[in-house]
């Protein structure tokens, strides 16, 4: 930007002349300007352009090409620098001329020569007036360009309008008083499918096909036009080409644009929208009639305790139960607290109970419920609760008859008692909600006789017994294990039933196929009776017999075999049986055979036992026989041997007396035999001798160190090292002291006998679970493989000089204490005999029936 | 006189057959046991075994079978506390029987008439 504000004014002079040039210059130097020279106008002209100046002073005349006149129409030509005032100094200047001067845009002119204060103050004016101008001229160019910038933004506007009305999904439309379309937007155009050029201009009635329509709008477009009325109209909308039945909310509103009535038609697609508004309408109709229809209760209740709302199937069920107290009422109706419902207001948990009520007639109902919050704003405590409530009981009877058959069937794995199981059977059938039949009777088929007898019976005998049973079972829920427990407590057998004793004669002969109970069995098929009078099935026997109208008969068949009947009937309660009753007793009476079979298995089994335990006794018998006779060849043989040394020695004593010498030698070898024989004597006495163990609680870590103490000196005799580890922490063990101590004894004595070069003997004790071991090792022979399992059998030996019962009488006496004796042996390395003794027993059973004996 | 071996594993029964067969005249040597005896009969021949037959290890129906196996023609003479053994075909090839008995006449009479039978007795 040219020119100088607030500091000194800046004057280019412009003289050919240089003393001129000079004078000009300190002239207005003087009077407080900055005044430049230039003798030449081009370059003058280049200055300008580059130097900010407030006044150019120029000379008309110049003497190159370019004249003073020349470079003022220049610089007033350029628009950035025309504001410059120009000042024309020159002598000798005609008229014409300076009109000359001032066409070409000069702004003064001041001849030559002029007094001394006159051209600066000339000067001066025209600074003061080429700044007002600069100031004018830079204003209407920054005002030209605001409203440019204007033009700009008003031209966005007109688009963002334009994009928001084509944005639309609406379609828009203005229309002039007479109803033709001025404007219409993208979405009306592709509703009629359309090009604007075809839309603007025409009727808005050309493009509905209905009248009613085009009657209705054509009178809110008057209302509008007329009264700037808005309006809003729905109408299914028939346009030409879009899609039928498009249902459109029509609004018409008013608008005035340039002083001129139009009006804004708004035509939106609700067809959508409307058909979901109906369907939803029809939905909560539905579902209003599902709430009321369905088969569970519903009830809202508030913060109060109030009901607010119930279903139809609530009234139905609860009634007049609840009507205006509210729900603890009806909860107290029903012998029930509320204590469930409060954490439902409190902490917003949906609450599962269930509960169940006997109704008057005797019949037990189950009722699940699901209590939720109901909460009008999310995270605020709950306002009302929701309880929907079912009728379980089918489900539970289920449950309860598939549980029924589940501890039926494992009652009868548990019991073998037939009289007992008989009566259980009939207090499945009768117990309970299952089956709950008032009487149940069992009648068992007996082969050898071909009849069916009366085996059990399970019910009241009275009208008055049995409203007694229904009152207790009321009050006090019993399950099938509690009669069942009930019936164990008193006893083994069946207990006592008087309906029993009524019928226990009852029998029916299996040829005789007029009974009903016989016909069940040869059919293998249930026989339900409905009218038992009128029935020709029923015979008069057993009419008087039962009594019942309606009853069941029911076959239980194991293997395709008929083994009983069972018959139950409802005389009291007079419950019809249902098909269902009767589809369970079928699946029931399968168990049940089964357990009969069982049972009745067991029991000859039982007698098949005792008859074997009867064969075994004799074989025993026998064997002991055998035993005897065995050992009878064995003493014998051992006899015969000490005997025939004894007879031998004694003949030659007696042959020859006299030999003093050979005498003694003979008597002492004599004495010998005689306590071999002794010996033998005593070893076949341990054997077969009953002798019942003295069983005493003891230190058995005691009498094992006792009796290692008792050997140690022999052992060493022999080279045998001993060796004691005696577990301390040993429990006390029931046992006969002197049995084991012989046990042990024995023990030692082979280990000692198998190390005749020496060795090493072990005796240690320990617990292992719930038994306590000695075990004794040594380092001898071993027990050769051929000999291994008989080494416990009477009368085998090894030794020269064995009797072959001490391992026998060892056996035979951890047999009486139930205790174990068994052994690891390795031919050449030693052997281990390990003995077990229980820690925790009854007393064996040998000797406490050996006991029994001797008391007697 | 001869030479007699008796086998048995009773030590007391050889002291006495040892002592009472002496006196008959007899050379007398004693073996425990049927290998004992065995191993005698490997060098030496005598003229008669009185062979026991309830011994542990190898009774003498085994050792008999083994000292006729080595020389047929060697005189045995069973003598033991059974009588039951009479029944085993194998006793048959002995000389003799002979149940253990205090009185030894029979034993006595049995060697003698083995003896002779053998054309060694007087």
């Amino acid at each position: 930007m040219a020119g100088t504000v607030g500091s000194l004014p800046r004057v280019l002079v412009v003289e050919p002349a240089p003393e001129l040039l000079q004078e000009q210059r300190d002239q207005l130097g003087r009077e407080g300007f900055i005044a430049e020279g230039e003798s030449d106008p081009a370059k003058a002209l280049e200055r300008i352009k580059l130097e900010p100046f407030d006044l150019l002073l120029t000379a008309r005349d110049f003497p190159g090409p370019m004249s003073g006149v020349q470079l003022c129409r220049d610089l007033k030509s350029q628009p950035q620098l025309a504001w410059i005032p120009v000042m024309f100094v020159a002598g000798d200047v005609s008229a014409g001329s300076v009109e000359q001067l001032f066409e070409a845009g000069a702004d003064e002119f001041v001849s030559r020569p002029c007094p001394p204060g006159e051209l600066a103050v000339r000067a001066k004016v025209l600074v003061r007036k080429g700044h007002e101008e600069r100031w004018l001229v830079e204003r209407a160019r920054k005002l030209a360009e605001k409203i440019a910038e204007r033009d700009d933004e008003l031209d966005d506007l007109r688009r963002f309008a334009q994009d928001i009305v084509s944005a639309l999904p609406s379609a828009l439309l203005v229309l002039d008083a007479a109803g033709t379309i001025l404007f219409a937007n993208a979405p009306f155009l592709s509703l009629l499918g359309a090009g604007r050029g075809e839309v603007v201009g025409r009727k808005l009635s050309d493009f509905f096909s209905s009248d009613s329509l085009t009657t209705g709008l054509n009178r809110a477009i008057d209302g509008a036009v007329n009264n700037g009325q808005p309006s809003w109209l729905r109408r299914i909308a028939h346009f030409m080409k879009a899609r039928d039945g498009m249902i459109a909310d029509l609004t018409i509103a008013p608008i005035e644009y340039a002083g001129v009535r139009q009006v804004l038609l708004v035509i939106e697609d609700v067809t959508d929208r409307a058909r979901a508004e109906t369907t939803l309408e029809l939905e909560r109709s539905k579902l209003n009639n599902v709430v009321n229809a369905m088969n569970a209760a519903l009830c809202l209740i508030g913060r109060d305790r109030k009901i607010v709302w119930t279903n139809r199937t609530f009234d139905l069920w609860f009634g007049d139960s609840f009507g205006q107290p509210g729900f603890s009422a009806f909860l107290s109706n029903m012998s029930r607290n509320e204590s469930w419902v409060e954490p439902v207001f409190t902490k917003g948990q949906i609450q599962h109970v269930a509960w169940s009520v006997y109704t008057s007639q005797g019949q037990r109902r189950f009722f699940a419920n699901i209590v939720a919050p109901i909460r009008t704003e999310a995270g605020r405590p709950a306002e009302q609760a929701l309880i929907l409530t079912q009728d379980v009981t089918e489900q539970e009877t289920r449950v309860e008859q598939l549980s029924l058959l589940r501890e039926l069937s494992q009652y009868l794995q548990q019991t073998l008692d037939v009289g007992r199981l008989n009566h259980v059977i009939l207090l499945c059938v009768t117990a309970g909600y299952a089956l709950g039949f008032n009487r149940a009777f069992l009648f068992k088929r007996n082969r050898q006789k071909n009849i069916l007898e009366a085996e059990a019976a399970v019910g009241p005998t009275s009208r008055e017994e049995a409203f007694r049973i229904w009152a207790d079972l009321s009050s006090q829920a019993r399950t099938l294990s509690d009669l069942v427990r009930e019936i164990e407590s008193k006893g083994p057998g069946a207990p006592a039933s008087p309906l029993f004793n009524q019928i226990q004669h009852v029998q029916y002969n299996l040829d005789d196929p007029s009974e009903i109970i016989v016909r069940t069995a040869l059919e293998k098929k249930s026989q339900v009776v409905t009218g038992a009078d009128r029935d020709p099935r029923i015979s008069e026997h057993f009419r008087r017999t039962f009594g019942a109208q309606e009853f069941v008969s029911v076959p239980l068949i194991v293997k395709n075999t008929v083994v009983g009947v069972l018959l139950t009937d409802n005389l009291y309660s007079g419950r019809p049986i249902t098909d269902d009753h009767v589809k369970l007793m079928t699946l029931f009476a399968a168990q049940a055979a089964l357990a009969i079979e069982n049972a009745d298995t067991y029991a000859e089994l039982q007698m098949r036992m005792a008859e074997l335990h009867h064969a075994q006794d004799q074989i025993v018998h026998s064997e002991k026989l055998a035993a005897v006779g065995k050992m009878a060849a064995y003493v014998a043989h051992e006899i015969r041997n000490p005997l025939a040394t004894i007879g031998g020695f004694a003949r030659a004593v007696l042959k020859r007396p006299d030999n003093v010498e050979r005498v003694a030698k003979n008597a002492k070898i004599i004495a010998e035999e005689s306590t071999r024989l002794e010996n033998l004597l005593k070893g076949v006495m341990d054997f077969s001798r009953p002798n019942a163990p003295v069983l005493k609680s003891a230190d058995l870590n005691a009498l094992v160190e006792r009796i290692f103490r008792n050997h140690t000196e022999r052992l060493a005799h022999l080279h045998i090292h001993g060796d004691l580890d005696l577990d301390r922490s040993l429990p006390e063990v029931v046992f006969d002291q002197n049995q084991i101590q012989q046990v042990l004894d024995n023990l030692v004595r082979n280990a000692a006998d198998s190390m005749r070069n020496g060795g090493a003997l072990r005796m240690k004790t320990a617990r292992e679970g719930d038994w306590v071991l000695v075990a004794v090792t040594d380092t001898g022979s071993g027990i050769p493989e051929d000999v291994r399992d008989r080494i416990f059998s009477p009368f085998m030996t090894t030794k020269p000089d064995g009797t072959g019962l001490g391992l026998a009488v060892v056996k035979k006496i951890l047999d009486d204490h139930g205790g174990k004796i068994d052994f690891t042996s390795q031919v050449g390395s030693g052997t281990t005999f390990s003995m077990h003794l229980p820690i925790h027993r009854a007393p064996p059973p040998i000797a406490a029936a050996v006991a029994q004996v001797q008391k007697a | 006189m001869a030479k007699l071996l008796v086998v048995d594993d009773d030590k007391n029964l050889r002291l006495l057959y040892e002592q009472e067969l002496s006196d008959e005249g007899h050379q007398i040597t004693l073996a425990d046991s049927g290998p004992a005896a065995l191993d005698y009969l490997k060098g030496q021949r005598p003229d008669l075994v009185i062979l026991d037959i309830s011994m542990p290890g190898m009774d003498g129906i085994e050792a008999l079978g083994k000292i006729l196996a080595k020389d047929k023609s060697m005189p045995v003479i069973l003598n033991t506390a059974y009588s039951t053994y009479k029944d085993n075909f194998m006793t048959w090839s002995a000389d003799a029987y002979v149940v253990k008995s205090g009185d030894l006449t029979e034993l006595k009479a049995k060697i003698r008439e083995v003896l002779k039978s053998r054309g060694l007795g007087n």
